[in-house]
């Protein structure tokens, strides 16, 4: 089933390992099929924007979905959430469904899950 | 049942009593395990949150358990298949042995002056070749094969004809649309055909018998066709005597070949290539673990989660001597063509080895992943596990805090940053 995708003037994309920008000076639509990584400017994490433990996840989780290989950023993946579980032990069950998506394959929907840990791990730094 | 009657103030004493028993048993648990919540009457949430983790973590670990055995039974078959393509290099160093053997028995090659090509058509190479054409090949009385040959049949149709001595219903319709191969007997003349390098028919007898091959004219008297058919297939008056036609007799060009011996060098080589695939069976029964064996058909699933969701289908092959398509050594490797067509045989089931190796190769690295991945969830959650009993928002809050302002000063941060400058992220700025 083809993805529709609609970009605001200078809106930007990423499909795969390019980056699309809507270079035109009114909206586009996108029809998108196959299986290359599609991930929308709002749910693109710059690095030098993730700022917080759970955000350097979301980075890193960002990063494999978008590269061929995502094996080769588990190393840095469980360092982070070791780091994060030791630190907020309640952020276990986050942690642990979005380990789980990446454990099948669904990089799109672990960065779902890591937006909830993300706002989870907000309430928390607001008790501090 | 007792008739015994507590009062009130007994049975309330009795309760106190129960209390502080249990409340020492807790204090004692806690004390033992270091853990503040033990069961689920102290803190119901953390409780059942942690033992979830826990019954969770101890899912993961019993499907490690199978991913384990999943990443043996692929590795015994990666082992069967590295063992059995040791075989069939054995194999073919045999047969190309056996092949340095010169044979023994007797054979007949063609004196033609015009090349031979397998795709080459009779009346391609010789306009003037209109008819069909008899030829007859026998080895003894009676075992003979006849066949009845198209002028527009091709040199590899001829070739194939006399080499397919037992089925050649199929192969001799391509040659001549009324034309039948006739064998004498219940099989075919003792002959293999083939071309050599430069372009000349052989025939090799596979056994000791003398061989005798005979072409005649389809019709009596003699015609351009029987000459022509003659001088391509290289039989003349220096290898074979001709016998012209009448108007009541075909024409014929007949020439025998002396009886030759068996090669007994060869006879061994075929006996020891027969026990090697033998043993290639053999292998490929044991190469199994755990009662699935990879290279005997069986299939195996892995699954990487309790739910299933997550899984790797790896379908198995079956690598015995018949399913890599390895025949027995035919006639004793007396024949090249025979010794040949066991080389051919040889290679092409070494390259089925090859690509299979690496699609198990392949297979266990993505189970090995996983499993890794596997391991190192089960410890992030038993050790949050461990931690979620003492729980506290605010502690929690400040524990973050922290972690940030120390990862802002560890590499980790910058390490990141580099990999993503690999990464089409590099592209977002």
């Amino acid at each position: 089933m083809a993805l529709k995708i609609e970009l605001k003037p200078k809106e930007r994309i990423i499909i795969g390992s390019s980056v699309i920008t809507n270079d035109g000076q009114s909206r586009t639509k996108l029809k998108i099929e196959g299986d290359a990584a599609i991930l929308r400017e709002p749910d693109i994490l710059r690095s030098e924007d993730a700022k917080t433990p759970c955000e350097k996840i979301y980075l890193v989780v960002q990063m494999m979905y978008l590269s061929p290989d995502p094996a080769e950023f588990h190393d840095h993946f469980f360092e982070l959430i070791k780091d994060v579980v030791v630190a907020a032990p309640s952020t276990t069950s986050y942690i642990e469904r979005l380990s789980n998506q990446i454990l099948t394959g669904s990089y799109y929907k672990a960065l779902k899950e890591t937006k909830a840990l993300i706002k989870y791990e907000k309430e928390l730094m607001q008790n501090a | 049942m007792s008739d015994i009657t507590l009062s009130s103030a007994v049975r309330s004493n009795l309760l106190a009593l129960q209390n502080t028993a249990d409340l020492l048993g807790l204090t004692q648990e806690r004390l033992a395990t270091g853990l503040k919540v033990n069961s689920a009457l102290d803190d119901p949430t953390a409780f059942f949150t942690a033992s979830s983790l826990n019954a969770r973590a101890s899912d993961l670990n019993r499907l490690q358990d199978f991913v384990g055995n999943a990443v043996q039974t692929l590795r015994a078959a990666d082992e069967g298949i590295e063992a059995i393509t040791n075989l069939v290099e054995t194999a073919e160093a045999t047969a190309r042995q056996a092949i340095q053997t010169a044979s023994s028995t007797s054979e007949f090659t063609g004196n033609n002056t015009t090349a031979l090509n397998l795709t080459d058509t009779f009346n391609g190479l010789d306009g003037d070749l209109a008819a069909d054409f008899d030829i007859v090949i026998t080895s003894t009385t009676n075992v003979a094969t006849t066949i009845n040959f198209k002028a527009t049949g091709t040199v590899q149709d001829l070739i194939t004809a006399i080499n397919d001595n037992t089925g050649q219903g199929a192969a001799v319709d391509n040659l001549s649309t009324r034309g039948t191969v006739t064998v004498g007997g219940t099989s075919g003349a003792n002959v293999r055909a083939s071309l050599t390098l430069d372009g000349k028919l052989k025939l090799e007898s596979t056994t000791a018998q003398a061989i005798t091959v005979e072409i005649n004219n389809d019709a009596n008297g003699a015609d351009t066709a029987f000459t022509d058919a003659v001088a391509l297939l290289g039989l003349n008056s220096s290898n074979a005597t001709i016998t012209a036609g009448t108007a009541g007799a075909e024409a014929k060009v007949v020439t025998t070949i002396a009886a030759g011996s068996l090669n007994t060098d060869r006879t061994s080589f075929s006996t020891q290539f027969d026990e090697l695939r033998t043993q290639i069976d053999q292998l490929s029964k044991d190469a199994g673990f755990n009662g699935v064996n990879l290279l005997d058909g069986d299939s195996l699933t892995v699954t990487f989660n309790e739910d299933g969701t997550s899984s790797l289908g790896i379908s198995g092959v079956t690598f015995n001597s018949s399913g890599l398509g390895i025949t027995t050594a035919d006639n004793s490797f007396q024949t090249n063509v025979d010794i040949n067509a066991a080389i051919t045989e040889l290679r092409a089931s070494s390259l089925t080895l090859r690509s299979q190796a690496s699609s198990f190769g392949n297979n266990i690295s993505v189970v090995e992943t996983r499993q890794d991945f596997t391991k190192n969830l089960i410890n992030v959650l038993e050790s949050g596990a461990g931690n979620l009993v003492i729980a506290d928002a605010n502690e929690e809050g400040a524990n973050l805090l922290a972690l940030q302002t120390s990862q802002q000063l560890s590499s980790t941060a910058l390490s990141l940053a580099s990999q993503s400058d690999q990464n089409v992220l590099r592209l977002f700025s």
